[in-house]
Parts: C-alpha cells; structure tokens; sequence
C-alpha cells in the first residue's frame, strides 16, 4: 500500500519517516492540525510546515464547504446506543460521531459505568446500536475495570473475551502524558479503526497539578489545546469522543446549585454536548441535557445494574 | 512507560496480581478479596474505626504477597501531635504483628514512617516519599494518616481556605502518580464532615479528593469499645455499593470493657418479655401484676442480685402464670363437662325413681 504522506506535493520519504514520528500517519491529520503543532512536535520551520498543511487541506478539500457537503458529512455521522433506549432517544438517538459529548457528575454518579458500557455497546454492529469498531479508553483515575467490562458483555449476551481484545486502554499519569496520549490517537485511531475515544478522567491530573490562581491560565490553555485535539480527531475520522468531567463546589450556590462542572468556559465551548448525572433512588440515576446545539434541555432516568446502563424497569 | 495496552492482556493481567490483604477477612470480602495495587482507597470515619484499621493494614501489609519478597509499607502521618499524642500505636502494631505469627522487632523494620505536623510539611513530605519510593521498590502500601486534616481547618478568609483545598489536590495528585506509577497499593484516611446533613456523611477535603479516590468506604465503630466495625462501601468501578461487619484481631489484652454493658442486656430483655408476654395476658389484672414487676426490675437491683438479666425464676414465674392460665382454662372446662354429666346423671336417677 502506497503511503499516503508522500502523495503530498514536496514530501520525500525523509520528511514523511519525520512526520510518521511524531504522530501524523495521514493526510487528515495534518490537515486538521494547527501549524504551530507540527513545528512543535516535528521540529519543522514555519513555512514548510504551513505549506505541507495547506497542501493537506488542499487534498482533501477541507478549506471551504458547502451546505450540501456538510449534510452530506453529517450522514456519514454515526450513533452508539448507551444501553438505554430512553438515555438514547434523550440525545437523539444516541453518542454521536464528529462530536465531543461530556458527562458531568459528582462522585459515584455513575459516569464511568456509562463509559464502561459504551465499551461494550460501541462493538456492536450499526443495525444494534454499535459503531463497529475499536474502543480507545485513556484512564486518568484507574478506574477502568476490565472485570466489570466481562460482566457487562457477558449479560449482553456478547463474548466478553472478544469485547475485551477490542478495547485498547490508555493510563495515563499527568496532564503532560494525557496531552501526549491524546497527540498518538491521530496514530492509533485509524490503524486500530478506533470508533469510540472515551477519557475519564479529563480534568482530574489539570485539576490536580496546577495549582493556585497564577497557573489557571496556563492550565485552561493547556486543556483548551488538549480538548481541541480530541475534537479535531472526532471530526477528522468520525468517531465518537466521550469525556468525563468532575464536578466543583460553587462558590456562590444561591446562583446555580451547589455543584459544577469543573475547567471553567474552556470546557464548556469546547464539548459538543454536556450531559450532567446525578444520583436519584438506589441504582437509578438522572441524566440532564444541559447544553447542546440542537438537543433539548431534557431529563431521563436510567438504571445501573449488571448490564451496564439500561432501561429502568416499568414497575418502578 | 507502554502507553496502550490491550484490555484482555490487562485482564488476564490483574486476574493474578496478588492482592493485599486488610487484616480481616470480613474487609477483604467488601474488596472481593483483598485491595489491588492500582486503585486508591479512601477510608473515613472517626478516629476509634480508622486507627486500628490503619494499623491492621500495615500489619497485614508485611505478608509476602509473593514467594521470596519482603515488602516494605510507607506510612505518612497527617496531623496535629498534640491532639493525637500518638503517630502510631507501636504496641498494638507489635501485637498485631505477632498475631500473624512474625516477629515485631524484626518486622517494624519494614515500616517507614514521615510525620507532617503543618500544611507546608505535608507538602514536603510528598516529595520525600517520592524520592523514598524511587529507591525502594519494595514499597507495596502507601497509607496517608489525615490526609486532609493540615488542610481543612477554618483559619483564614474564604480565598485562603480555597487556595488550601487547591494546595491539598496538589498533594494528593502527586502521591496517587506515584503510586499509580508503581502500582502500589494507595491508602488515605480521613474523617468524616457532618456539616452537610446527609444520612451518611461525606468524608471530608473537598469534591476532589472524592473523585480522585477510586474507592470510598465508610467506616464506624458498630459496639464502643468492642473491635466490631461497619464497612459501608460508597464508590468503586467493579463493585456494587455495599455495607458488612467486619472485626479486626487487636492482639494483645484488652484492658477496657468487651462485654456489652447491663444496662443495655437488661433493656433489650425486658423490650423481648413486653412483646412476649404482655400480649399473652389477657385479663387487666394480671397484665397490671406484669407492669408493676417491669418497674421493680430496674438495673441496680438486678445488678445487685448479680443478675445477668431479669433472672431466670422471674421468666420461669412469667412461663407458670401463663401455663397456669391454660391449665385453669382446662379444669373450667373438665368441671363443666362433669357437672353437665352430673346433671344427667341425676335426670336419669329421677326418672327411675318415678
């Protein structure tokens, strides 16, 4: 198979073996990568580096589009069944491709059991819900449990084994390593056929290591380029991208509540669709559209039980 | 560092990483068998559940998880020395230790202590674990004692207080790297904040600390002073929120009370006796007789009798009133059977006679 980098004008088996390094293994990566992000990561001066991304974006036509073509990409678009038909119907039929949906919630909301499920459901064929595709899991916390995944499976009736070998984890110990784990998915996702990129958490080690009112703005900035890489990568390969968000304490509640979502306006321009979860009764939760372009604000209550994620019961 | 790794390799992987074990069996169920080295553990509760834990843990922790390994535990102590007197209990470390069949003196070894007695020397200390940990590989158990106790305090404006809780993130962000990086067993302790009126109350050092912790378990003291503790499991990514009992072997001898209290034995007696018996006396009188013997029955004279609850002639007095009752209800009845059979007895002598 012909490489796709030297079918750019210019480009020599030198400067694509360069390119390959740092992460870009296809022409859509480079075109939907700022040019100072590949001076950065391949050591290239300014012009070389702004013509091979105008020459990328010239390939693939990325510049200008019309309405029609965009309708068209937005038919390409996919959705993955959470496990709940209600939760699904809530933001329209599902995950979607080409976008960035977050989940909100305090501790224990439930969160990571609705990552853990997408791992499972994302495998499915299209005609149940799935993606059919690989599953991309960067773990900030620890807490992505491959038991749990085989119990999940297992009560779908799915070969947990075989669930399990198509999900590549990712754990990640600072927000340095997150951002460079996040840069390799231009690599990974299109030679894996990655469909889902799920990262929980993608605040906590943002959180955690900048502290203090003189590194907000550095860390914002950091999280605005991170949050953007995933969204670029959702669009360039339509797939799925979901993030979990911490929740903080408001420092005025009479003004919004007690809680809310964590990493300030970066997060809340940069996520597609933001889903708040909250805990209700026993093992059933809420699930709150709070901001979305076109998603109504609307509330849904789902179960958590050995399947994952799904309906709760009509008695109830 | 491998950045990607296939979740079924992990999951045959962890299937047989070894486990470390809390010192009770009935802790380790909660776990489903025991703590895993890559998740953080968060413990709260007060003082008299956490401490003994804290030490059981570390006992326990000096087990070989493996043929040939001696492992080593780090522990960081949190707080105030003058409140707490103690940073840790070495004797009942020493007879915990000894209750697992080893030798304190040749074990306590293993156990490196650091003490934090301000927010600053907390912070400190984070690096000189670090820099322990790197060294010393044999590290399977961090435990951090009051991990955010330096930071929680109400001094200062509301800003100051806020910079503290980003100050504390920092921490234990920097500690869970670490241990995650190592795959060491992370746990901290901390105690409860009852400001928020909530049945169970959440452990304190702010929203964080809740989220960082892959495993949040409530602890708390079922009986005073005996060594049975109620484990109530609020958070993990496997495991279904759970509640269980669980009793630690202290060691040594107990020189306070083990027993329940008089008091309480007698209470719950005479609550069973009223449910039993007063509803089994029907007429006021005798149930009057009964209410009158529930006053008599106080504790200094049953403890004067050396009594160990209503003494067992009162229940077998109770047994025989309500016995008697049937038997009298039996003689009624036998003796309107033979005065009916005298009645016809007699009725037949007068038609004879006639």
């Amino acid at each position: 198979m012909a490489d796709p980098l030297t079918e750019i004008k210019g480009v020599g088996d030198v400067t694509a073996e360069k390119l390959r390094k740092a992460g870009f293994t296809t022409i859509v990566a480079l075109a939907v990568t700022p040019v100072r992000d590949i001076m950065e990561r391949t050591g290239l001066e300014y012009k070389p580096a702004l013509s091979l991304v105008e020459k990328a974006r010239e390939m693939i036509t990325v510049n200008y589009t019309t309405g029609q073509e965009l309708w068209e990409k937005r038919r390409k678009m996919l959705r993955c069944t959470t496990g709940s038909s209600k939760l699904d119907a809530t933001l329209g039929g599902g995950i979607e491709t080409q976008a960035m949906t977050e989940l909100i919630g305090e501790y224990g909301a439930g969160k990571t059991q609705l990552c853990l499920t997408l791992c499972a459901t994302a495998q499915q064929p299209g005609e149940k819900g799935g993606l059919e595709g690989t599953v991309l899991f960067v773990d900030s916390e620890g807490t992505f449990s491959p038991d749990r995944i085989y119990g999940i499976a297992e009560a779908r009736g799915l070969d947990p084994q075989q669930v399990l070998s198509n999900i590549i984890i990712a754990r990640v110990y600072t927000s340095d390593h997150q951002m460079f784990i996040g840069e390799n998915l231009y690599k990974v996702c299109p030679q894996e056929n990655v469909k889902l990129v799920i990262v929980d958490s993608i605040i906590s080690h943002f959180r955690g290591e900048y502290v203090g009112r003189e590194s907000l703005a550095e860390r914002q900035q950091k999280l605005n380029k991170h949050l953007h890489n995933l969204l670029r990568l959702a669009e360039a390969y339509n797939l799925a991208v979901v993030v979990t968000n911490q929740v903080q304490a408001n420092p005025t509640p009479w003004a919004g509540g007690m809680d809310r979502p964590a990493g300030g306006h970066v997060m809340a321009h940069a996520c597609t669709h933001r889903i708040m979860i909250q805990k209700s009764k026993k093992n059933t939760r809420k699930a709150r559209v709070i901001d979305s372009p076109y998603l109504p604000e609307d509330e849904v209550k789902f179960a958590i039980t050995v399947k994952g994620i799904e309906d709760i019961e009509e008695q109830e | 560092m491998q950045s990607f790794v296939n979740a079924l390799e992990e999951f045959q992987k962890r299937k047989v990483t070894a486990r470390l074990k809390t010192g009770s069996s009935g802790l380790d169920d909660v776990f489903g068998g025991g703590l895993e080295p890559r998740l953080f553990y968060l413990f709260y509760g007060n003082d008299e559940s956490i401490d003994p834990l804290i030490h059981g843990l570390l006992a326990s922790s000096l087990r070989p998880l493996e043929e040939d390994c001696e492992t080593q535990a780090l522990y960081l102590n949190c707080g105030n020395y003058r409140e707490e007197k103690t940073i840790l209990d070495t004797q009942l470390l020493g007879s915990m230790i000894e209750r697992l069949d080893m030798d304190p003196l040749r074990e306590l070894d293993r156990i490196h202590v650091f003490c934090a007695f301000s927010d600053e020397q907390q912070e400190d200390i984070v690096g000189k674990a670090q820099a322990f940990l790197e060294d010393n590989p044999e590290v399977k158990l961090i435990v951090v004692h009051h991990v955010a106790k330096l930071f929680t305090r109400m001094q200062g404006d509301l800003i100051e207080r806020l910079e503290r809780i980003q100050r504390l993130q920092n921490v234990i962000a920097k500690l869970w790297q670490t241990a995650a990086q190592r795959n060491v067993v992370f746990v901290a302790s901390c105690r409860p904040n009852f400001s928020f009126r909530t049945k169970i109350p959440e452990p304190e050092g702010g929203r964080y600390l809740r989220h960082l912790a892959s495993a949040i378990i409530h602890v708390r003291m079922v009986k005073k002073n005996q060594p049975f503790f109620s484990a109530h499991l609020l958070k993990h990514p496997s495991i279904e929120s759970r509640k269980a009992v669980y009793t630690l072997n202290l060691g040594g001898e107990n020189l306070g009370r083990i027993t329940t209290p008089f008091n309480i034995v007698l209470r719950k007696e005479i609550n069973r006796l009223k449910e039993n018996y007063q509803k089994a006396l029907k007429e006021p009188s005798r149930r009057e007789a009964f209410n009158s013997l529930l006053q008599v029955w106080s504790s200094e004279r049953a403890a004067m009798n050396n009594a160990e609850v209503p003494t067992a002639l009162d229940v077998m007095l109770l047994t025989a009133v309500v016995d008697n009752r049937r038997l009298i209800q039996d003689l009624f009845s036998r003796m309107d059977a033979i005065q009916s059979d005298l009645k016809e007895i007699k009725r037949l002598l007068d038609e004879r006679s006639e």
